[in-house]
């Protein structure tokens, strides 16, 4: 109980521009700035999910209507690897409202996920990615069929720690199953 | 906005406060789950193996650890590879009608170990405060669902973290009760089978309230809550083991308070009070008071994750939103289901049950359970289609096999010795 209150209190100061502290947690100096009810994080932080974190307490002090995330993850922290999320859909027009949904939230940068109704993209899309992933091809081989079945695919290949976020917001579209291919072995440097 | 200078005034600090800050970090749901381990159900359990059976299966709980340290990790594993939830991944995999009569078995489990966990706390404040028992069940509902429900994730894991501490009551609670400690170290490690139905009884009682389903399918989510990747694979055996190894410690102390005292007195355990309150002629006051202490915190921590469990379950097997770091609008139908199983558990824990026999029996019910789904767990975590590269290591998955094996042996031989 006293650590929340700790967090709280920092974060309240901080939202004040009193703050001049470390984090209570992460142990680290992130500038808090704020312009009518939006907030602008930032600062260096070492790891995605520290970025996630910071941006979500933010967020859960309630006084605020958006939160602008600027923290960087530190060079020279782990790489990330990449990882490809499929969510199926009923029909191309579900998939449509939940790709222009997902590109709006600007969830992982500029990419905007695949949409895939046929056959024959979703073979070569889906063998290139099981090749990356390392899995035989006939892994990938359900995910075809419910294509061939006449139903669309959302294919997302995104940092391992936006996977996370992808997958939460296709669960709130009419997506009838969500999948993930296995994270890619090696692993990517991303901006 | 802040000033270099008077950051850097910020900069220096204690090293007792930094090494707190990363165990702060590193902690998560390999804490949480371990702590919830020892639920009011949980240490009723320990206490009654005690008091039944004396020191004789002390040897289970060093068995036990690792297998759990193995089978948490595995479950840890998936959902940080997945990033999906154990219930999701089973429907995804084995097949809907697979995924709801799993999760079914384990709701009926979870329900009345609330309902029963709900009993303790309440009879626990009633030896405290002699006021009716009834009195307390309701608002103890209704502080625990506002807990779950109405504060986010990570204050919710922060305050549980806190709660671990109050375990610490039963390690001081079980050295008052002056044991015996060349026959508890012997009985550690060398095991004294007995052919009785108490002793299965015990038996399974212990590893079913030691390895619990409902704990696979919280530490894939907690997993995903944490949004902790392949990457932070140390961080996650950190956080498991150290989780593990505290929960079956303190699982330790209270089978060696009861068994140095009820056991030795040849006392019988009626209630969940009466283990607290039968501790004082043998160990004083104190160490009642402090075993009653150790029930509130194990209520506080275990009830909000069989909750949150029981909605991680259903809503993942339905296909619902999950997500403690969601707002309730935004997952309905996850924290509805967490707020109808506390209510479920008001309703048991108000009906006439014995609540030591509920405790009791729900979870000998959660060890019969448990097998289908360690059997599931390592098939999943087994599977190049799933996993990739990230399949379980040959030891995990021999460790995952032996735990499967050892709970379905204990299910067995409960079930020869009742039929004997």
């Amino acid at each position: 109980m006293a650590g929340t209150d700790v967090l709280k209190q920092w974060w309240l100061k901080a939202l004040l521009g009193e703050e001049m502290s470390a984090h209570p947690v992460f142990d680290r100096n992130i500038e808090v700035k704020v312009d009518q009810d939006v907030v602008t994080l930032s600062g260096e932080v070492e790891s995605a999910e520290e970025r996630e974190q910071l941006e979500q307490e933010a967020r859960s002090i309630g006084l605020i209507q958006s939160v602008v995330n600027r923290l960087k993850v530190q060079s020279g922290h782990r790489p990330e690897r990449l990882q490809t999320v499929i969510a199926i859909f009923p029909d191309d027009r579900a998939a449509e409202l939940a790709s222009q949904m997902i590109a709006g939230w600007k969830l992982h940068g500029a990419n905007v996920p695949d949409l895939v109704t046929d056959v024959e993209p979703a073979e070569k899309c889906l063998h290139e990615l099981a090749r990356k992933a390392e899995l035989p091809i006939a892994d990938v081989q359900p995910y075809i069929d419910h294509v061939r079945e006449g139903k669309t695919l959302l294919i997302d290949r995104v940092p391992e720690e936006d996977a996370f976020r992808v997958i939460s917001a296709f669960e709130g579209t009419e997506a009838s199953g969500i999948h993930t291919l296995p994270p890619e072995p090696e692993p990517a440097l991303m901006d | 906005m802040a000033e270099p200078a008077r950051r850097a005034e910020a900069k220096p600090e204690t090293s007792s406060r930094s090494v707190l800050r990363r165990f702060l970090r590193v902690a998560g749901p390999g804490i949480i789950t371990g702590g919830a381990e020892n639920d009011p159900a949980g240490v009723t359990t320990y206490a009654t193996v005690g008091a039944t059976t004396g020191y004789s299966q002390l040897w289970l709980l060093l068995l036990a650890t690792p297998l759990l340290i193995i089978v948490q990790g595995l479950a840890a594993r998936i959902g940080s590879v997945t990033k999906l939830g154990f219930a999701e991944l089973i429907r995804n995999e084995f097949g809907r009608p697979a995924a709801i009569v799993l999760a079914s078995l384990v709701v009926i489990a979870n329900v009345a170990t609330i309902g029963a966990d709900l009993v303790a706390m309440a009879a626990v404040l009633q030896l405290l405060t002699h006021l009716p028992l009834t009195v307390f069940v309701v608002p103890l509902m209704v502080v625990l669902g506002y807990i779950t429900i109405f504060q986010d994730y990570k204050t919710v894991q922060r305050l549980l973290l806190w709660v671990v501490l109050a375990f610490l009551a039963y390690i001081v609670a079980g050295i008052l009760a002056h044991p015996d400690w060349s026959q508890v170290l012997r009985s550690t490690v060398i095991p004294p089978i007995r052919l009785k139905v108490t002793y299965f009884l015990g038996a399974i009682g212990l590893l079913g309230t030691t390895i619990q389903a409902y704990l696979l399918y919280f530490q894939s989510e907690g997993e995903r809550e944490e949004r902790r990747g392949t990457t932070h694979s140390s961080e996650r055996y950190i956080d498991i083991a150290s989780g593990m190894i505290t929960s079956n410690v303190v699982a330790y102390f209270i089978i060696i308070s009861t068994a140095s005292t009820l056991f030795s007195h040849h006392q019988a355990i009626h209630g969940t009070a009466d283990v607290a309150r039968s501790l004082t002629p043998v160990a004083g006051s104190f160490a009642t008071v402090l075993f009653s202490i150790g029930i509130l915190g194990a209520g506080l921590l275990g009830v909000p994750v069989l909750a949150i469990s029981t909605g991680y379950i259903l809503a993942g097997t339905l296909g619902w939103r999950t997500g403690l770091g969601r707002q309730a609008y935004s997952a309905p139908g996850f924290y509805t289901v967490i707020a109808l199983s506390l209510l479920a558990g008001v309703e048991l824990a108000n009906s006439h049950v014995n609540p030591i026999t509920a405790l009791f029996y729900s979870q000998v019910l959660s060890g019969l359970v448990t097998p289908p789904h360690l059997v599931c767990l390592v098939l999943l975590a087994s599977r190049r289609r799933v996993m990739g590269a990230f399949v379980a290591t040959p030891w995990e998955r021999l460790g995952g096999w032996i735990a499967a094996g050892v709970m379905t042996i204990s299910v067995a031989a409960l079930v020869f010795a009742l039929l004997a």
